[in-house]
């Protein structure tokens, strides 16, 4: 492990204790949904991480197709595997969240919905490298997937939304609106600087032990 | 409307567990790498005992007999 | 060699195959028949099959298409002319589309017969809703074509590849299934396409960005 990701390493803890003390201590409590609304302060930046490892996926995996490079591959493989930890725990808190609020433990909700198609998407990402017994075709077939995975993102979205939304009600409680105030914001955005440094931090050690194995099997 | 304590906890006790059992297969990869890297580095610190290994590793006279 | 001619030799081969031994397409109309049936069993009332029937459809057309395309590379594989591809000359995409092409037909052929076991079992009146089906038929199969035809090279070269094909292809045709069936539904209640012209958009965006990636990245799939 190099100095720096150390340095990032310790830089998420304090974040991450920062992330607390302000979730639970400096937050004020929600007047609708009562203090079951803190668990959004690890929802909502959880799922913001993720997207933005899927970004980074994207870019990697493009990167790859273009140049075959080894980082590159490793780029991709390390963010997908962190971006669909904290995706997974997006999608756990978010329906521990809507257990007490909407009274079940899950709904066809557009924004739920669309984020465990992603999700899955992803987990198939990880099965297929696991299952390509050669390492370079593993990282060329991954660099398919990875391109093609991102824009399935949007049309994922876009689709289930429609789906969910035209010619229906408006749906239930927004897990968090536009029009919070700038407490709440406050609070999510620290807990995302904070869950984004562990991400960095994890992508890094993933990078690492990745180019670890590929010269041990060498 | 109820506080809901024991739902707040349960979720950031997911993410806690997660984020934690994820950290320690990083850990635990990286000590089984270090570990393979320093088997891997150990003979030629001690080449000649090593060199000498297979030798005495030979069977000696007598010492197994083999069919003919 | 032109590159639509490489294509249409990728596309001319594998139906001459298919005519000769009609293997995929026997078993795929056996299979259609018999998914009428279990449909049948599993949701017994006529008015409850009517009710949820352009689901339905696009669930046994979904069905057929992981049975048919996840042996789309099957003849190469089992014949060894995986290397005949990879060692083709000029732009391998050409290959992609012709594949492509052989698996559209097919699976719109597949449909074809399905919709047509459903007039006849189920008593349900198409009339003028034929045309307007037709145009979210083709639009819908080639987004799973376009994928499928990908992921089945993709996975023809991996371990367990009959469980990781419709693992991977599931997730990513969620738009193409949802656009497709909200169509259909307005297809057979009689409306016209154009209320739903903003899913045929969807749908005509992701049958775009699908074959485009197709075609780009296909050539890297064969590689040795």
């Amino acid at each position: 492990m190099t100095v720096p990701t150390r340095v990032l390493g310790w830089l998420a803890t304090l974040g991450l204790a920062a992330g607390l003390v302000v979730a639970f201590g400096v937050a004020p409590r929600e007047v609708t949904q009562g203090n079951v609304q803190r668990i959004m302060y690890v929802h909502v930046p959880a799922v913001w991480v993720a997207y933005l490892a899927f970004t980074v996926v994207f870019a990697a995996s493009v990167a790859h197709l273009w140049t075959r490079s080894p980082a590159a591959d490793r780029v991709a493989a390390a963010s997908t595997e962190v971006g669909v930890v904290f995706l997974g725990i997006n999608i756990v808190t978010g329906s521990i969240w809507g257990k007490p609020t909407w009274g079940t433990w899950w709904t066809w909700d557009a924004r739920l919905t669309s984020v465990t198609v992603v999700f899955l998407m992803y987990l198939g990402y990880l099965m297929l490298r696991r299952m390509t017994d050669d390492p370079e075709r593993g990282a060329r077939y991954a660099a398919v997937l990875g391109t093609l995975a991102a824009p399935s993102i949007y049309l994922v979205h876009t689709s289930v939304y429609w789906w969910r939304t035209l010619h229906q009600p408006p749906s239930l409680l927004k897990a968090g609106s536009a029009t919070m105030p700038a407490v709440f914001w406050m609070a999510i955005l620290v807990n995302f600087a904070a869950l984004g440094l562990l991400a960095a931090y994890f992508v890094l050690r993933r990078m690492d032990l990745l180019r670890r194995e590929q010269e041990a099997l060498a | 409307m109820p506080d809901n304590w024991g739902y707040v906890l349960a979720a950031y006790g997911v993410a806690v567990v997660v984020l934690t059992a994820y950290w320690r297969s990083l850990v635990r990869r990286d000590r089984a790498l270090s570990a393979l890297g320093d088997r891997r580095a150990r003979p030629a610190g001690t080449g000649q005992r090593q060199a000498a290994a297979p030798a005495d590793r030979r069977p000696g006279p007598g010492a197994r007999s083999r069919t003919t | 060699m032109s590159y639509a001619r490489r294509a249409w030799i990728v596309l001319w081969k594998d139906l001459v195959t298919e005519r000769r031994s009609r293997e995929a397409l026997n078993a795929l109309l056996f299979f259609s028949l018999l998914l009428l049936f279990v449909f049948q069993f599993a949701l017994g009332d006529r008015e409850r099959l009517l009710a949820v029937l352009p689901g339905l459809l696009w669930l046994g057309f979904v069905l057929s298409g992981l049975v048919g395309l996840g042996r789309a590379f099957l003849a190469e594989r089992e014949n060894d002319c995986w290397e005949g591809l990879v060692l083709a000359p000029g732009d391998k995409s050409a290959i992609y589309l012709g594949k492509l092409a052989g698996n559209l037909l097919l699976m719109l052929v597949v449909e074809a017969m399905l919709i047509a076991l459903f007039t006849v079992f189920f008593g349900v009146e198409l009339g003028g809703a034929l045309g307007p089906l037709a145009v979210v038929l083709a639009l819908g199969t080639l987004g799973f074509a376009a994928v499928g035809t990908l992921f089945a090279a993709m996975t023809s070269q991996v371990r367990a590849r009959e469980l990781l094909f419709p693992v991977l292809l599931l997730p990513v045709q969620v738009p193409v299934l949802l656009g497709a069936v909200k169509a259909t539904e307005a297809v057979l209640a009689g409306e016209p396409l154009a209320g739903v012209a903003h899913w045929l958009k969807l749908l005509a965006a992701a049958d775009v960005v699908y074959v485009t990636v197709g075609v780009l990245t296909f050539e890297v799939l064969l590689e040795p």
